[in-house]
């Protein structure tokens, strides 16, 4: 299953540099640089990866942005953009959020993904979701 | 999503018996109220209703059996006050359960249910997978479906999603009179003798060779059903992951892409707050339970 990936900028320029390179490091990445309806969008495409850049957006938009960090569980959350800013993105609900700071590298952003999602997929394993999967399978007959 | 504001259902869902349904419901109305929504719950669960108690009312002199014995002409009149914001609740009373609801009443119940003027209508459903609780999740604008960790409760979540599939792929082909594409959706239901039609996709590419353009509507249908399940009582990161594995299987075998999972902790707060006849959101409004629910309420609304 290929690793789907939501950015959301509210430069345009950034947003589609990243999605090319993410693209071509074969991680499945849609563009959304409509900021206040960051949630709409990751209800409605379920990702795994949540990048949210920070850069060019109104004071407005980042509470937005950090209220829809802190409710997100079980996506890998990316933040990106100044120092001063992503400081916000801290704290004891924000365990989870990784941060990178600018100036911009989607090279970087691309490893990271591998890295965590890797990482969360050998967890996964460790802990028996496998195993479930398996026996529900069975027990629904669907296998 | 896009919502009609003015008819936003929520049914709260667990086929299997205990899971929570009852418990989130109640709090998340409170949640929902206290973020400035006007909300009613409505306690569905005819004949073993218990919502006012996790409320921490008595009982109420009016309730949904008026309505549906005819006692009371309109739906609103049932609706109790509480002390809580803007929030009414309509008690269950002690009708037999909905499972046993003539279709009249049910589809008077559904059309009184859209009108009533609240911003949210959240609907705390009986357990069990019958058509008529089954259609509730379908009339509804969004549906959650509670489930514990364990395997019979994540087994009937799954079969309860595959029945609001089937049952509302089945009205969408009679409704179009797309027949043959029906007849092959009936084969569907018994995958040992129809191994190739075992998951949705099988389906559809069979449809398609049947009818490509009707195949690809009943896709499109398809892929409007969102349902969020509410993994309940999680005790460790493990529980936790158990939501991954229903979405996996409703990927694979049903074609559903935009499930959503959400997790609630088991938390002993629950306990002691319905001791004491007080909504646990009021009790203990940091608690671990009140937190998840706040999420939720922020997520849904
Ligand atoms: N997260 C939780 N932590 C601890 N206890 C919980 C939690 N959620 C629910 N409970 C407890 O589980 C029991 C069943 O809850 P509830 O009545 O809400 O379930 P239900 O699904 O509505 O049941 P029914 O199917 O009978 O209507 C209650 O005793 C409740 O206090
Ligand atoms: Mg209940």
């Amino acid at each position: 299953m290929s690793t789907r990936v939501l950015v959301f900028s509210a430069d345009e320029l950034r947003g589609k540099i990243i999605r090319k390179v993410l693209d071509r490091n074969g991680l499945e990445c849609m563009f959304f640089n409509r900021i206040l309806e960051t949630g709409d969008d990751i209800v409605q495409h379920s990702p795994d990866v949540v990048i949210v850049d920070t850069e060019s957006c109104y004071p407005e938009e980042i509470n937005h942005l950090r209220n829809i960090c802190q409710t997100l569980k079980h996506e890998v959350v990316i933040v990106l953009g100044r120092e001063t800013v992503i400081d916000r993105f801290k704290g004891p609900r924000m365990r989870k959020v990784l941060c990178l700071f600018d100036p911009l590298d989607p090279e970087l952003i691309a490893v990271k993904i591998k890295e965590t999602v890797s990482q969360k997929e050998k967890k996964g394993k460790l802990t028996g979701g496998d195993m479930l999967e398996k026996t529900l399978k069975h027990l629904l007959h669907l296998n | 999503m896009s919502v009609d504001k003015r008819k936003n259902i929520t049914a709260i869902l667990g086929p299997k018996g205990g899971v929570g349904k009852s418990t989130i419901a109640a709090n998340l109305a409170i949640a929902l109220s206290r973020m400035g929504k006007k909300v009613v719950a409505v306690d569905l669960d005819l004949g073993a209703s218990n919502l006012h108690a996790i409320f921490g009312m008595r009982g109420s002199p009016k309730s949904l059996s008026d309505f549906i014995q005819n006692r009371v002409k309109n739906l609103a009149d049932v609706v109790s006050t509480t002390s809580i914001g803007d929030l009414g609740i309509i008690c269950g009373g002690d009708d037999p359960g909905i499972a046993n609801m003539p279709h009249q009443k049910k589809i008077k119940l559904i059309r009184h249910l859209s009108s009533l003027n609240y911003d949210i209508v959240l609907l705390d459903m009986a357990p069990g997978a019958s058509f008529n609780v089954v259609d509730f999740s379908i009339i509804a604008q969004q549906a959650l479906l509670v489930t514990t960790c364990e395997v019979p409760s994540l087994l009937n979540v799954y079969s309860f999603i595959k029945s609001a599939v089937f049952r509302r792929l089945t009205f969408f082909l009679k409704h179009n009179k797309w027949f043959e594409l029906l007849e092959l959706l009936n084969q569907a239901k018994e995958p040992d003798k129809h191994p190739h039609l075992k998951t949705m996709e099988g389906f559809f590419s069979e449809a398609r060779k049947t009818d490509a353009a009707a195949a690809d509507s009943a896709r499109k249908m398809l892929a409007r059903i969102k349902p969020l399940v509410v993994v309940n009582r999680v005790r460790t990161d493990k529980d936790a992951r158990v939501g991954e594995v229903i979405k996996n299987l409703l990927k694979e075998y049903l074609s559903i892409e935009t499930a959503v999972i959400m997790t609630i902790r088991d938390d002993n707060a629950v306990g002691d707050a319905i001791a004491k006849l007080s909504p646990i959101m009021l009790d203990a409004p940091s608690s671990p339970f009140s937190q998840d629910i706040q999420e939720i309420a922020s997520r849904i609304c």
